[in-house]
């Protein structure tokens, strides 16, 4: 890489070209060296005050190798170290077969919005007054509420360099917001949330203060529910939920093993006209924006269901490779000591044209589902998602009448979205996954409730 | 390295200063389906710095090893930033000052296990699962073991090197027909062992079995029932549902919080004792020191049914005025210490396996989990799998049982409890705030509930 690139930020702490060299001298056919270095720096609030500030820098490289045919992996967090090599050859004599080739060299967009200075320059002290802010609006809802929260700034490189000529580097910047209440009751707790995050500084602090509100002032009061079949509002966190398994069926691995029902369904008319799903690795300022794969494949953005059809699904190399084809730049690790795996970048779900409050003022009877717990525990290849309702509010007459507690909700996903689809909402949230989903409604969705 | 880092949090400007530098070598070996999916290793390198002034934290972590002075100086002035804005008092209760150097006691070294052979033996049970025949598809087989070589350094004078094991694995069986899937997995850990790794043909054939079983189960269907709670279950419930209230970082600074857990309080009935202990060996929560130098010790929660005891830090026992039990621990030197579990259960009764099914008319037998979430008094665990309890007898199979409720109502429940115990480790661990999986154990006898809502078919 050129040194122009790294002017003003982070220099790397390993040398590339030297690890390359060096599996190359031990034999290696192909080589690849990917590195990451964070900074971040938050600072908490916990308990109406401010608890901590802290710093954490940290780089890590991460390389595979090919070796008579056989794939090595290794990664070190050791500044400068070169004996990573020789883990990954290791590594090799007992790897999987190397059905893949690292990435070519190909050249990447570099007008992609991922790096903000002024989250770089976001004052500690400014940081300091948002967390205070936070905290002070929240204990003011009422005698005994708890405020907490998190105020976060890091800015990020990534770069992979293959033994085939591949070089590239990309730099990032961000912002994560966490605030929280929490009201304990002898036999009632109360806890509300509201999370952001960006590559630049472009929250509302008056628009969370005011969810913040509006979230609490419904789970004052529980009101009682009864199970049966009703249409249910799920906020864009819990809209989550629901893509989830979709996202599962889409992984190309899953395709390849096996896993996934789609195998064979691509251009079939899955799910209602409404539903266009895209993974968009270009969005401006998303959250997973980045110009090329943490296998150094160039990214660009793709329908994965198109009014409804499904269009492709989300490969890297391995995966690709196994299906004859050439990676779509999906290939991302869920840490930096984790291979690489199919993966979405910024999942978008179109919006609709309904605003969320809308929604609601059309329910008659139904909930509201902020968040819910223990949906991730279904099996994602059957479509199944069952949960309790963590924070949920009950709807009558288009009103949020209170909170509902001790409630399960199943949806089996699949019918839902072909045929229990009824709208989505206008507006698009981040999700804690960095998706950006509207708020989604649901008929005739299965609520139980204790007897 | 000792002399320095002494040197280093010595007569600095702050209430306290610790330090920690770490160094940790891992193995992950992964197969999925017939095919091996990964097989590396990692080191991992680095340090942190905490300090402490008028109330505030700073912490600092880093890889690069050179310039400690600087980090010391940085952790404390955000720890001074911080203080001046809580203008606090630092209040952390008394801990010995320790000088100590632990080694691991192994009794089979993961280290000198070849890879091949560590490869040959996992490979051997993927095998196994894969040969096991219809309707078992597919197989998923982890294995990793850490080392860690841990040097700690305190303002008050305390410097303790230690080595740390933790080794965890599981083998999962996954069945397939008409378009519905089910898996069992059954899981291994060690602090001091690999010998936890060989042998486990019997918990595959297990697995395999059990899959296959919920492929033809039923269902369960949603309602209200007694249930009896094998010893994996149990011991989730326990860490889940009351072991994370336990954690006095929740309770310090919550006044309404401190109310429901009054020490005194009865939540149970005299059978119930609940206990967290850092020593255990060979589990995976096994641990001689906490990442603030405090040694561990056995910490009963709960006593003949009332409360007795929570989980501290230095901070959260200094501000309450009570004893330190060493449950500050870090996932690594990424984070600053907070309090966590370490091997949590509840203590064995007296009641047999037959004395529990005895006048259960309709109920649920629920064994192994497969996730749970907790929030606040609110519990969701999904069994691995479940039979019905008909006229005081183990009936068929069921599946997809979902068991939820209140904790406090659900301890009070608790009618039973088996003389029987397991203490269960696994691949995973614990997750709190951003700090996960950090190694725990959890253990239980059976015991039987009453009243427990479960949500399977939905209606």
């Amino acid at each position: 890489m050129t040194a122009r690139a790294r002017e003003g930020k982070t220099a790397f702490a390993f040398d590339a070209e030297a690890l390359l060299d060096k599996a190359r001298r031990l034999g290696c056919s192909e080589a690849e060296v990917f590195e990451t270095g964070v900074v971040t720096t938050p600072v908490s609030f916990e308990n109406n005050k401010l608890k901590s500030v802290q710093t954490a820098e940290t780089a890590v490289a991460a390389v595979r190798v090919i070796k008579d045919g056989r794939l090595g992996f290794a990664t070190s967090s050791r500044s400068g170290d070169t004996e990573v090599v020789e883990m990954a050859v290791r590594a090799a004599a007992f790897g999987p077969e190397a059905a893949l080739s690292f990435a070519a060299p190909s050249p990447v967009r570099t007008d992609l919005e991922t790096y903000d200075e002024a989250v770089v320059d976001w004052p500690l002290e400014e940081m300091l007054s948002v967390g205070e802010e936070l905290t002070d609006h929240i204990r003011s809802f009422e005698d005994g509420v708890l405020g907490g929260a998190t105020v976060e700034r890091h800015r990020a490189y990534v770069r992979v360099a293959t033994s085939a000529g591949q070089d590239v580097v990309t730099d990032g910047t961000g912002y994560f917001l966490l605030a929280s209440g929490e009201l304990v009751e002898p036999d009632n707790m109360i806890h509300i949330f509201r999370f952001k995050a960006g590559r630049r500084l472009d929250f509302d602090l008056e628009a969370i203060k005011s969810d913040l509100a509006r979230m609490f002032r419904h789970a004052r009061h529980n009101v009682p529910f009864r199970g049966g079949r009703y249409p249910v509002v799920f906020s864009p966190m819990a809209a989550m939920d629901l893509i989830s398994p979709v996202a599962a069926c889409v992984d190309g691995m899953a395709v390849v093993k096996g896993e996934s029902p789609w195998r064979d369904r691509v251009g079939e008319k899955l799910f209602a006209d409404e539903f266009t799903l895209h993974d968009d690795p270009t969005l401006p300022w998303g959250v997973h924006t980045t110009p090329f794969d943490d296998e150094g494949v160039p990214t660009r953005k793709r329908a994965i269901i198109d009014r409804g059809v499904l269009k492709d699904f989300l490969l890297d190399l391995r995966s690709g490779k196994a299906l004859g084809r050439a990676s779509t730049g999906n290939g991302y690790r869920a840490v930096p000591q984790a291979m690489p795996a199919p993966r979405a970048s910024n999942l978008v779900l179109e919006p609709g044209k309904t605003p969320a409050a809308d929604l609601v003022a059309e329910i008659k009877e139904g909930l509201l589902v902020e968040r819910l717990m223990g949906a991730w525990a279904g099996n994602p290849y059957a479509g199944q998602v069952s949960g309790n309702v963590h924070i949920g509010f009950k709807i009558e007459n288009g009103e949020v009448t209170g909170r509902v507690k001790d409630c399960m909700v199943s949806v089996s996903v699949f019918e839902a979205f072909k045929t229990g689809l009824v709208a989505l909402g206008r507006e698009l949230e981040v999700t804690p996954d960095g998706a950006l989903l509207p708020h989604i409604l649901l008929d005739g969705v299965s609520v139980s409730t204790k007897a | 390295m000792e002399s320095y880092l002494k040197h280093l949090v010595s007569n600095q400007p702050a209430d306290y200063v610790e330090i920690r530098v770490e160094e940790s070598r891992r193995t992950r070996i992964e197969f999925r389906g017939p095919t091996l999916d990964s097989l590396g290793e990692s080191v991992d390198c680095g340090g942190c710095v905490r300090a402490l002034v008028d109330g505030g934290w700073g912490f600092v972590s880093f890889n690069r090893l050179e310039g400690l002075e600087e980090h010391v100086a940085l952790a404390v002035r955000q720890a001074r930033l911080a203080g001046e804005r809580v203008s606090g008092r630092s209040r952390l209760a008394d801990a010995p000052v320790i000088q100590d150097k632990v080694t691991a006691e192994l009794e089979e070294d993961p280290r000198q296990v070849p890879l091949a052979v560590k490869k040959d033996i996992l490979e051997s049970y993927n095998r196994q699962v894969l040969d096991f025949g219809p309707p078992i598809v597919s197989s998923r087989v982890v294995y990793f073991d850490k080392f860690t070589r841990l040097h700690f350094a305190n303002s008050a004078g305390t410097y303790i090197e230690q080595e740390k094991l933790d080794l965890g694995g599981a083998v999962v069986a996954i069945a397939h027909r008409d378009g519905d899937t089910q898996m069992f997995s059954r899981g291994f850990g060690s602090s001091n062992t690999f010998g936890v790794v060989r042998g486990f043909e019997e918990a595959v054939e297990d697995a395999c079995r059990r899959a296959a079983a919920l492929i033809e189960a039923p269902v369960v269907e949603a309602g209200e029932y007694t249930v009896i709670v094998d010893p994996i279950l149990a011991g989730v419930f326990v860490h889940e549902a009351f072991g994370h209230l336990s954690e006095a970082d929740n309770v310090y600074e919550n006044p309404n919080l401190q109310k429901v857990m009054t020490l005194g309080r009865e939540f149970g009935g005299p059978h119930l004792n609940i206990y967290d202990t850092g020593l255990r060996p060979g589990v995976r929560g096994y641990l001689k020191y906490d990442d603030e130098g405090v040694p561990t010790q056995r910490t009963y929660l709960i006593k003949e049914g009332k409360l007795v005891g929570r989980l501290h830090s230095r901070e959260t026992a200094g501000k309450m005025g009570e004893k330190v039990t060493g449950n500050a621990r870090a996932l690594d030197y990424r984070f600053p210490p907070i309090c966590r579990m370490r091997t949590t259960g509840i203590e064995p009764g007296e009641a047999t396996f037959e004395d529990m099914l005895k006048g259960i008319k309709l109920g649920v037998y629920v064994r192994s989990a497969y996730g749970g979430e907790t929030a606040g008094e609110m519990f969701t665990f999904t069994a691995g799998d479940a039979r019905m309890i008909r006229d005081g007898k183990l009936a068929e199979v069921v599946k997809n049982v979902t068991l939820t409720g209140n904790v406090f109502q659900t301890l009070k429940n608790i009618d039973m409890i088996g003389n029987d115990e397991r203490i269960r480790d696994g691949a995973g661990g614990c997750g709190k705030g951003r700090q996960g999986p950090l190694a725990t154990s959890m253990g239980s006898p059976h015991i039987r509930i009453r009243n427990v809502v479960i949500g399977g078919k939905a209606r």
